[in-house]
């Protein structure tokens, strides 16, 4: 995926914030001040093998990524939430999580440039 | 239907920022008053706050979900849960809504509507409750006063002889009684069967209410009128307009205001504190007093002017020993109360158990009897009350001890007896802590009057 591709999407945030900008530069804060925590919660979890872990920490980035609209892993973090609570298609979880790892590095870089913060 | 009613919403959600959005999108209905919880240790501390409805994601780290709907329901079960769930399980949503849960919601795109949805559904749903409560207040007060007054007693019959005639008209009515007879009950029931029933009924106990405030209380002062009168404030007088006005222990009114109150009265208008203009006031007047009212003339502590404005009809209101029977009929009436409020069996009451109601003096009245029958619901283990479990406090307080009207004589008797059996039948003693002579007391033992066994 190119780096210049828009990652993320707020209109469901904006439709949300009847066009209170405040509201939306604290939830892009939000974002950026939580999800860094979150997904490295999510790779401690993983080398550590605690699958069950591994699918809690996907199910609470699962919302996060719906409401800044990152319709890229949309499918990716129910794969991962899934795989763990379930212990299933365990092999495949590192590589999915890699990607959602670098896309989410990339939509914190992006986010940070577009809203000069 | 319109509702007018606000919604105060707690949103218990761990994720900060689905909690935030979630919070700002209901916040954006201006009935809706919502507040966000991030833990359930801080939602519980709040819980006292009374929400209407409850918005819980059900994985909670420290807590869950069907834990925390469980202890909402255990402590209000009014307040209304909704459980979001990130996951969709037929299973455990079935389990949730029989515990008591409203609606079970899985995050998906299109929560934030579903949440809404339902919100509105019971917004809608907690009007109709208020709305049905509020009609069936006013049906029953509207049609029957055996809701405020029971019994069969031949004293109590003529007091609703009295209402009756008090209710067809708007003579000031003046109520007497000892404490606990019910004289607000006498007050609502007169109100609520004249043609006034559909304004105000205010009450105010003249006694409960400092000195110095009484007067803007029942008159309302203007804004600035006095040091802290930052509005203006609209008297008790102006607040029952049309309606009826109840003023509970007139006798403890401060000497002063009975002159103004007298004005008042006759003039029919009111001026507030610090102003000017001349309000007209139409307020039927009820009174209520414990103490002897023609006895506080006579000491001047009442103005007889007063009295004899606010004596219009009189209710004089039997003290519930002087009713006989009624006692029974009361005591039975509350135990049914009590076991339908705590959905607990039928209980009766065994004779040797009415046999001591019967016997006991009751001096605070209908209120205490209540209390006593309350107590003995709790205290009975199977369908039946016994004397023990009725307990009265025989023979301590002074006011029970007065209500046996006794002569002094025999007060005398009873007091040195009960004194000689406190200290071990030691006449010097008793003699000393009552100052009076032991040769007194030796001519009682003497003469069989006291029991020195």
């Amino acid at each position: 995926m190119e780096a210049n591709d828009k990652l993320y999407d707020l209109s469901m945030i904006e439709t949300i914030s009847g066009g209170d900008q405040g509201f939306i530069k604290n939830m892009v804060q939000l974002f950026i001040d939580t999800m860094p925590q979150n997904l490295k919660d999510l790779q401690d979890t993983l080398k550590q093998e605690n699958w069950e872990m591994v699918g809690k920490h996907a199910h609470k980035m699962k919302s996060t990524i719906d409401s800044m609209g990152i319709t890229s892993l949309k499918d990716d973090i129910r794969a991962v939430e899934a795989g763990g609570k379930s212990k299933t298609n365990l092999e495949n979880l590192p590589a999915l999580i890699e990607k959602i790892s670098n896309t989410l590095d990339n939509c914190i870089t992006q986010i940070k440039n577009d809203h000069g913060l | 239907m319109k509702n007018i009613n606000n919604l105060k919403i707690f949103i218990l959600e761990d994720d900060v920022m689905y909690g935030s959005i979630l919070q700002h999108y209901l916040s954006l209905n201006p009935d809706f008053e919502v507040k966000r919880f991030e833990n359930s240790k801080d939602f519980f501390s709040r819980l006292h706050e009374q929400p209407d409805v409850v918005t819980l994601d059900y994985s909670m780290p420290d807590m869950d979900g069907s834990e925390v709907l469980k202890r909402i329901k255990e402590m209000h079960p009014t307040i209304q849960v909704i459980i979001i769930s990130g996951q969709e399980d037929v299973g455990t949503a079935i389990d949730l809504l029989k515990n008591g849960a409203f609606d079970y919601i899985v995050k998906d795109d299109d929560t934030k509507d579903r949440i809404w949805n339902s919100l509105m559904h019971l917004n809608e749903i907690n009007g109709l409750k208020k709305q049905v409560e509020h009609l069936k207040e006013q049906v029953g007060k509207k049609y029957d006063f055996s809701k405020f007054l029971i019994g069969k007693s031949e004293p109590i019959e003529k007091v609703f002889a009295l209402i009756e005639k008090a209710s067809k008209s708007n003579i000031t009515v003046s109520i007497a009684g000892e404490t606990g007879t019910g004289k607000e009950m006498v007050a609502k029931a007169i109100h609520y069967n004249s043609d006034r029933h559909k304004k105000p009924f205010v009450a105010v106990n003249v006694a409960a209410i400092p000195r110095d405030l009484i007067e803007s209380e029942l008159f309302g002062h203007e804004k600035g009128a006095f040091t802290g009168a930052a509005t203006r404030r609209i008297g008790k007088f102006e607040e029952a307009s049309n309606g009826t006005l109840f003023l509970d222990e007139i006798g403890e009114l401060d000497i002063n205001l009975q002159a103004k109150l007298l004005r008042v009265l006759q003039e029919r208008e009111i001026i507030r504190i610090g102003g000017n203009e001349v309000v007209p006031i139409n307020v039927r007047i009820i009174v209520a007093t414990h103490r002897n009212l023609p006895e506080e003339v006579q000491n001047k502590t009442f103005r007889e002017d007063l009295y004899y404005r606010l004596m219009g009809l009189p209710i004089h209101l039997p003290p519930l020993r002087e009713r006989g029977s009624d006692i029974i009929v009361l005591a039975k009436y509350f135990v049914d109360g009590f076991c339908k409020d705590n959905g607990s069996e039928k209980k009766v009451l065994s004779p040797e158990a009415q046999q001591k109601l019967l016997s006991y003096p009751f001096p605070g009245n209908v209120r205490e009897l209540r209390s006593v029958m309350e107590l003995s619901v709790v205290m009975s283990d199977g369908d039946t009350i016994m004397p023990g479990h009725i307990s009265v406090n025989t023979g301590t307080s002074l006011n029970n001890l007065m209500s046996y009207e006794k002569t002094l004589k025999e007060y005398e008797t009873q007091i040195i007896q009960h004194f000689l059996d406190k200290y071990n039948k030691d006449v010097l003693l008793v003699a000393k802590k009552l100052d009076v002579g032991k040769s007194t007391i030796y001519r009682m033992i003497q003469a069989g009057e006291l029991n020195t066994k």
